[in-house]
C-alpha cells in the first residue's frame, strides 16, 4: 500500500504497524516521534496501530538549535 | 545578592541562555553548558533523514537544564502552533520559543505571525518567549498575550554582529513590564555584557559559542560576561561627561603657583 512518510510517496507492506515501519527504515525508536495524519502517536501505540493507505506519517527528532 | 529571574513561575539562576544548533559534536553541548552554567537550553525540531539517522540530542542534556524546543521553520503562525505542539507531546515541557521567519537572507522574525502565535498556545497553557524584532508595539501586544518574556534580536540570527538594536532594545527594557531577553547576533562577550548592563534580563547565545575556536570556553566567557554585565546594571552606572572629571582633588598640590 502506498503511504506518505516525512512527505515522500513511498509502499510499505499492508498491514504494516508504526514499529514495522520504522525498524525497516533502521530508524532507533527511542529517538523519535512519529506523527499519523497530523496527531502525535504515543510510543505504546507504535506496535499495535496499523497503518492505512494514504496515510501520512511524519517522522521526527529533536536536534541542536538556536 | 537575591537577584532571581522568574520566568513562567520558575526561578532561573542563570542569565546566559544557551542554543544548541551548529555544534560540531554534540558531546560538546554539556560541556558548553556546564561551562557557561546554564540552565535554559533551545533544541529544534526537524524531519529523521532515513539515510543518515541522528543521535539523540536530548541524551547530551542535563537534567536539571530547562529545554525549550524553538518553531524554527514555521513560516508562519500555523507552522509555529503545530511544531510547539508536537514538541510538547514529545516530552520537552510546556516553554517554546516562537520563531516565524519567512524571509530567508536576514531571517528576520516575523511580529505579526508570531504574536498570532503567542495568542494561540498561551491559551494551550505553554509558557511562551517569542523571538522578535525590537518593535515596542509588537512587544507590547506579546505582553498582553501573554508572553512571559519578549525576545528581541541584536543583530541577525547567526551574524556575530553584535547589539546593533540597541536603541530600540533599550526601550523595551524601559517600557515592557517582561524580561527582555536578547537573542540572536550577540557575537562576543563584551556585547552580552553590554546587553545586561542596559538592563537585559538575559541574552541567549548560540553562534558564537558553537563556532568559537573553543567553544566551551567561549562559554565561560559568555557566562563570566552576563554575569558582570548584570551587576554593572544592578550598581546602577555613574553618568558619563563630555569633559573631564578629576579623581583625585584639585587642591593641595606639592606645588608652588
Amino acid at each position: 500500500m502506498m503511504v506518505k512518510i516525512n512527505g515522500t510517496t513511498c509502499e510499505i507492506p499492508d498491514n504494516s504497524s508504526i514499529t514495522g515501519m520504522l525498524t525497516a527504515r533502521k530508524q532507533p525508536l527511542e529517538t523519535v516521534i512519529v506523527l499519523l495524519n497530523d496527531e502525535v502517536i504515543t510510543r505504546e501505540k507504535w506496535g499495535s496501530l496499523k497503518l492505512s493507505s494514504g496515510d501520512s506519517v511524519e517522522v521526527v527528532r529533536l536536534i541542536g538549535g538556536g | 545578592m537575591d537577584d532571581k529571574l522568574i520566568i513562567g513561575g520558575k526561578e532561573i539562576e542563570s542569565r546566559l541562555f544557551i542554543g544548541t544548533g551548529k555544534f560540531a559534536r554534540y558531546d560538546l553541548i554539556p560541556e558548553v553548558i556546564r561551562a557557561a552554567k546554564a540552565q535554559v537550553v533551545t533544541v529544534a525540531l526537524r524531519r529523521v533523514d532515513f539515510n543518515n539517522p541522528g543521535e539523540n540530542m536530548l541524551e547530551y542534556l542535563p537534567e536539571n537544564v530547562i529545554v525549550m524546543p524553538n518553531t524554527s521553520g514555521a513560516r508562519d503562525a500555523q507552522e509555529a502552533i503545530r511544531i510547539a505542539r508536537v514538541a510538547r507531546a514529545a516530552g520537552c515541557g510546556n516553554w517554546v520559543k516562537i520563531e516565524v521567519i519567512s524571509d530567508q537572507k536576514y531571517l528576520l522574525p516575523d511580529n505579526f505571525e508570531t504574536l498570532k502565535a503567542v495568542e494561540a498556545l498561551v491559551k494551550e497553557g505553554f509558557t511562551v518567549l517569542p523571538y522578535m524584532s525590537p518593535d515596542l508595539m509588537a512587544a507590547r501586544r506579546m505582553a498582553e498575550a501573554g508572553a512571559a518574556a519578549v525576545m528581541p534580536l541584536g543583530a541577525p540570527i547567526g551574524t556575530n554582529r553584535g547589539l546593533k538594536t540597541r536603541e530600540l532594545v533599550q526601550i523595551l527594557v524601559s517600557e515592557i513590564n517582561l524580561p527582555v531577553i536578547v537573542d540572536a547576533g550577540l557575537g562576543k562577550p563584551s556585547e552580552a555584557a553590554e546587553a545586561m548592563e542596559l538592563g537585559a534580563a538575559a541574552v541567549l547565545v548560540n553562534t558564537a559559542i558553537a563556532t568559537a575556536n573553543n567553544p566551551v570556553l567561549m562559554a565561560q566567557a559568555f557566562g563570566e560576561a552576563v554575569s558582570a554585565g548584570r551587576k554593572a546594571y544592578l550598581a546602577g552606572p555613574g553618568t558619563s561627561r563630555q569633559v573631564a572629571e578629576a579623581s583625585s582633588p584639585l587642591t593641595g598640590f606639592l606645588r608652588n603657583k
